[in-house]
């Protein structure tokens, strides 16, 4: 089997499904253009299955340059080559199998939620360009393809939030994502660049080779660059993956459709950044200070935006900061050094919080587009199926025993203790991010689907479970959101599953790894221990169930009103928490405005004033022509003529002496 | 073939002023007729200038198809040589298919004296390929004023409301900045004869002896050239003209002006002032990025607060040249490269973004952005081609601009990383002004009562929009079989000046047979 041309075929199909619904499905039947958009995505599906067991589990990387995009002569000799290239290892084959694999469900999906919608050959066909630049993004096998997808997603992602443009707030946070997000790319250029400076190439096994092959005295040397170049990565993964201080794009993105906020800005886009990381681990694992920035970007990030998920009341809302998170936990994991433990969370992240924004859609599109969980309660009863799945996944994200998040989470937590780069500060944050966790998603589930019910009458009337092209993929998701987490069994537990050594997903990665791991075993040996990942497990299942339990008693019989005299009692700073601490505003005022009356500056001061005055109003004679040239400006045809018979007059006598 | 590799370059000079002038044996009263003709020869040019890429030598970083003919007299060394090298080609082929697109697009926006309109963009056409086949200072000089007599009637004659303001201010910029160019162009002329005992004004020459020159006369040389070039560009803070020109010229006239005649300063600087003055360039290369960086800063951010959609494109073109100047005094291969990329880039984005304000312009008859909104839902392919044109011009990957802009960007930052990172701030600034231009515009809802019955673009809309929207896409993915052919220019120009050594190069006459090496002696 030709495992290259499969390559091709898997990033082409969405390409073509976008073009072919853009421009030529326009006036097709529904069913043709949500059949013709799900076909592009499951085909590729079945065929990165065969990639992925095939060769890349067998170790082969496969790889396919379709043509070269930048070929560069340099004056020294030699040519500056960045081919058009894809390529696919374990860990862009997981990711390849996330993307394809729910991205086909959530098609399936979006071709039910968006049925009573106008003109849907957009939506599929923006949805159809998003995979091809996701896919662009993890299989490009240089910076720069992984960069088309990096701004591709980006682009897709601005016109899917703006999808239903006619309200201005939509596509003003449609801009606001992509303005974001460019700042971040400001940071990924600059990595390009650093690396074009410093390797000469952008192709990533082959700066691996390098630095693989870089003596310590260099990286001594050349210090300053590599911790700018991690640091420039970590701004572009900010951007992306929605952390501090970057992050308030995603919060607003949940104006687009709900299939969209779960597949962009739960289950892929937003990961783009734990891919690049892992992918570059390698390269940051050299710099003590890029790696704990990263750390702390990401504790950080986990705990602030827990905090504000507290006291959102829209189920989106709660969910939107609940990714931001979950994100940050991931990208925790890869600045302590745990790679491989970011990428477990994000798949099982991508099962249970892709689950989870499908539930609520499939509540909001029950409710007739109604978002405000004090308006709704007791809705597992209309809705057994969304209702039930909705739990597990649940518990999956607070981490039940046993589900997906718990064995993900707990590996997090453990590393952000033990882990090359750990520190029990950075447990203390990801263990009060948990606990935060636990709170909000109990309150969210509680106050959704039980209790008794605060919906309106006429909504009640009309309440019934979705159709299967809804619930099916609720119920595929909700399976693997309980099963998914197996491939990171903590080693303590690794005997009851079979297997004393290293976990699935460290087996797996291990290749990908491999270079960094051996940077960071010379330098930052982990200092876990048995002792210490049973004693975590407990604490955090403990924080688990306390939370859980307290958030059940609070809201499960008083409705919204549980949290009342909480509320009450912290007085200005549950407003600051509930106005998400202000930070849109924050940069309102620090940024934006200033920016913008600079711009106003510029225009009436500078351009009008001081320029034009100088060229309008002054001295004359400052220039040798002005007396000529400020006659002209009285008639039209005469005094132009007068200019140009000087002008030839001149010419004339230069060319007569 | 010998034949016509010689005569070609003359004839893409002069069919277009011999079709404008055929014009007028036409019927006044028969505007139709007109159109179509100026239409076909501009099509024909186009074709014709096919031939150079077809028998262009890539490899070679020479003028190419040079011909030399006798002009004034020979004792003055002026004489007519022209030819073509990687700089000049794909200026020539933007030139060469954007006039017939332009042309199209007039059929609407130009109703009154639609032959003369006709003949002086014919004549326009002209000035513009001479300027940029031109490898004689007194020739090139001849089209470069040349240029400026069409496009100062164009927009005097069939601009907007302040046009008269507007031309006038346009036409005292660019002769001021003449003047200096004249008088610099004399100078070396004139050095070129103390040293050499011969008199030419022929570029080749001139190179060799101008880089010579002792610094501070190149200094000067550099500023007196240089200025002239920025003025064009137009590059802070000389680009006042710039917003009045653009608003007030009619669409083809704004889409000229920002997709060729821009250019004509980015291209003077690259082939006079760089090469002829390396030394000068070298030294003056901080301050050049300095004003590009402002330039790309100043722009976006004064583009952000306009209100008049046109104003708005035009300041972001500021911003855009800025990005090329700044490239291009980077003074490597990459720099160079991606200025040069840019340069087609912009002509084609920021020629389509005034197309599409002039589609609506001529619906509405009005620029203010509030006079807008929605748009998406009455005109759905309108909002296509603008979101792909807006695509285009915040440099999205896949798009030209983006080679080009990654170019530009790439080459700053390795020679001087902090203002390479000042300039990728345009990056973001280019996104902000231009996301709030479509949203204003075509996004948000559809309230205007007057804008619910407009129409969509007409076929004849659809297919100029359409053929930039696919030029877009193709330079962002067809770099490399593009680049191959400015490669050979751009690593001679790079070597010149980082040995600040004279920029060495000839004239063939034939593209593929290099020894018929004709004119230079």
């Amino acid at each position: 089997m030709n495992h290259e041309l499969f390559l091709a075929i898997i990033v082409g199909l969405p390409l073509l499904g976008a073009i072919v619904n853009g421009f030529f499905l326009r006036k097709a039947p529904r069913g043709v253009i949500t059949a013709f958009a799900t076909a592009m995505i499951a085909i590729p599906f079945v065929l990165s299955l065969l990639v992925v067991t095939g060769p890349v589990a067998s170790g082969n990387a496969v790889s396919t340059v379709l043509f070269n995009w930048i070929s560069l002569q340099l004056a020294g000799g030699g040519v500056f080559d960045v081919p058009f290239a894809f390529s696919v290892d374990r860990l862009s084959g997981t990711l390849l199998l996330i993307i394809t694999g729910v991205g086909s469900l959530i098609h399936i999906y979006a071709g039910e939620y968006m049925h009573h919608e106008e003109g849907v050959y957009r939506f599929f066909a923006y949805l159809n360009l998003f995979v091809f630049s996701m896919l662009c993004l993890v299989l490009g096998s240089n910076m720069l393809v992984t960069f088309l997808g990096w701004e591709g997603v980006g682009v897709c992602s601005y016109l899917l939030i703006g999808y239903w443009y006619s309200d201005e707030a939509n596509a003003a946070a449609g801009m606001k994502a992509f303005i974001a997000n460019r700042v971040g790319d400001l940071g990924f250029l600059v990595a390009m660049f650093l690396a074009v400076v410093l390797f000469g190439t952008l192709d990533y096994t082959e700066i691996a080779r390098q630095v693989g092959g870089l003596s310590p005295e260099w990286f001594t040397q050349n210090q300053l660059l590599v911790t700018a170049m991690g640091l420039c990565l970590l701004l572009g993964v900010t951007g992306k993956s929605a952390q501090l201080p970057l992050y308030v794009w995603l919060p607003d993105a949940m104006a687009g459709p709900t299939p969209v906020s779960a597949l962009i800005h739960a289950a892929t886009m937003v990961t783009s950044g734990i891919y690049l990381m892992t992918r570059m681990s390698f390269l940051l694992v050299h710099s003590d200070t890029v790696m704990l920035t990263i750390a702390t970007v990401g504790g950080v990030t986990a705990l602030f935006a827990a905090t504000i998920g507290l006291v959102q009341n829209d189920i989106k809302k709660v969910l939107a900061y609940s990714t931001v998170s979950q994100l940050g936990f991931m990208v925790l994991a890869c600045g302590v050094g745990a790679f491989q433990y970011g990428v477990a969370h994000l798949m099982t992240h991508a099962f249970f919080k892709a689950l989870l924004f499908l539930g609520a859609g499939s509540v909001i599109h029950a409710m007739h587009h109604e978002q405000d969980i004090r308006k709704m309660g007791g809705l597992i009863k209309h809705l057994p199926i969304t209702g039930w799945t909705f739990v597990i996944g649940t518990l999956a994200i607070i981490g039940f025993p046993g589900l997906s998040g718990f064995f993900s989470k707990d590996e997090i937590l453990y590393y952000a203790w033990s882990g090359p780069f750990g520190h029990p500060a950075f447990w203390a944050l990801g263990a009060l991010a948990a606990a935060c966790t636990s709170f909000y998603m109990v309150r969210l589930t509680v106050l959704t689907f039980f209790g008794t019910s605060r919906v309106d009458a006429h909504t009640a009337e009309h309440l019934h479970e979705n159709p299967l092209a809804m619930t099916a993929p609720l119920m595929i998701l909700a399976v693997l959101a309980t099963v998914g987490g197996y491939v990171s069994v903590p080693h303590a537990l690794g005997h009851l599953f079979g297997h004393d050594g290293d976990n699935l997903i460290t087996q797996w990665l291990a290749p990908v790894l491999a270079q960094a791991k051996i940077t960071m075993d010379a330098a930052h040996p982990g200092h876990g221990s048995a002792a210490l990942e049973w004693g975590l497990m407990g604490t955090s299942t403990l924080i688990m169930l306390l939370m859980s339990g307290f958030a059940i008693s609070l809201y499960l019989r008083k409705g919204p009103e549980g949290g009342a005299s909480l509320a009450r009692a912290a007085g200005g700073l549950y407003t600051l928490v509930l106005d998400k601490w202000r930070i849109d505003e924050l940069y309102q005022t620090v940024i934006i405005v200033p920016l913008k009356k600079l711009g106003d500056v510029f225009f009436g001061a500078g351009d009008r004033a001081v320029i034009e005055g100088v060229v309008n109003e002054g001295p004359r004679g400052v220039y040798l022509v002005t007396t000529v040239l400020s006659d002209i400006q009285t008639g039209l045809l005469r005094n132009y003529l007068k200019a140009i018979f000087l002008g030839l007059l001149v010419l004339g006598a230069w060319i007569i002496w | 073939m010998e034949f016509i590799n010689q005569w070609i370059l003359t004839v893409l000079i002069a069919l277009p002023l011999v079709g404008g002038l055929a014009l007028f044996l036409l019927p006044r009263e028969n505007v139709g007729l007109a159109r179509l003709v100026a239409l076909g020869v501009s099509i024909v040019e186009f074709v014709l200038s096919l031939h150079l890429i077809a028998h262009f030598v890539p490899s070679y970083a020479v003028f190419q198809f040079g011909q030399v003919l006798d002009w004034l007299p020979k004792s003055t060394g002026v004489q007519y040589v022209v030819g073509v090298d990687g700089l000049s080609l794909i200026l020539v082929i933007l030139t060469t298919a954007l006039c017939p697109l332009v042309i199209l697009s007039s059929w609407s926006s130009i109703e009154k004296n639609v032959r003369e309109f006709l003949a002086l963009f014919l004549l326009l056409e002209t000035a513009m390929v001479g300027a940029l086949v031109a490898i004689d200072l007194v020739l090139f000089y001849v089209f470069w004023e040349a240029m400026l007599i069409p496009m100062y009637f164009i927009i005097g004659f069939w601009g907007g409301k302040d046009r008269i303001y507007a031309t006038t201010k346009f036409f005292l910029y660019t002769v001021v900045g003449s003047l200096l160019m004249l008088v610099a162009f004399s100078y070396l002329y004139y050095v070129h004869a103390q040293t050499t005992g011969t008199y030419t004004t022929n570029l080749i020459e001139l190179y060799r002896t101008a880089a010579l020159l002792p610094l501070s006369t190149q200094m000067w040389m550099f500023a007196a050239t240089a200025l002239a070039f920025a003025i064009k560009v137009p590059l802070f803070p000389f680009h006042t003209w710039l917003p009045d020109a653009h608003v007030q010229a009619p669409t083809p006239g704004s889409v000229i002006l920002a997709g060729v005649l821009l250019k004509m300063g980015t291209y003077g600087l690259m082939r006079f002032s760089i090469p002829l003055f390396p030394s000068a360039a070298t030294q003056a290369a901080p301050v050049m990025i300095t004003l590009g960086v402002i330039g790309i800063i100043y722009g976006a951010l004064i583009a952000w607060r306009q209100t008049d959609i046109k104003k708005l494109v035009a300041y972001s073109s500021v911003s855009h040249l800025g990005f090329v100047v700044a490239g291009m005094f980077a003074l490597n291969e990459q720099g160079f490269t991606g200025a040069l990329y840019q340069m087609v880039n912009h002509g084609i984005s920021t020629g389509a973004l005034f197309l599409l304000i002039g589609v609506v312009y001529e619906r509405r008859h009005t620029r203010e952005m509030r006079d807008y909104g929605g748009l998406a839902k009455v005109m759905p392919w309108y909002a296509f081609f603008f979101v792909v044109a807006t695509m285009g011009s915040v440099a999205l990957p896949g798009t030209g601009g983006f080679i080009g802009e990654w170019l530009i960007l790439l080459g700053t930052f390795r020679a001087y990383p902090w203002l390479g990172v000042l300039c990728g701030t345009g990056v973001v600034l280019g996104a902000v002004y231009m996301l709030w231009l479509v949203l204003k515009v075509v996004w948000g809802p559809l309230e205007n009562e007057e804008n619910k019955v407009l129409t969509d673009v007409t076929k004849r809309e659809s297919f100029i929009l359409g053929t930039l929207s696919v030029l877009i896409f193709v330079f962002g993915f067809a770099s490399a079989p593009i680049l191959a052919h400015t490669q050979a220019t751009l690593v001679n120009l790079t070597k010149s000046v980082s040995l600040q050594a004279p920029y060495e190069t000839s004239l063939v006459g034939v593209g593929l047979n290099l020894k018929s090496t004709v004119g230079v002696k």
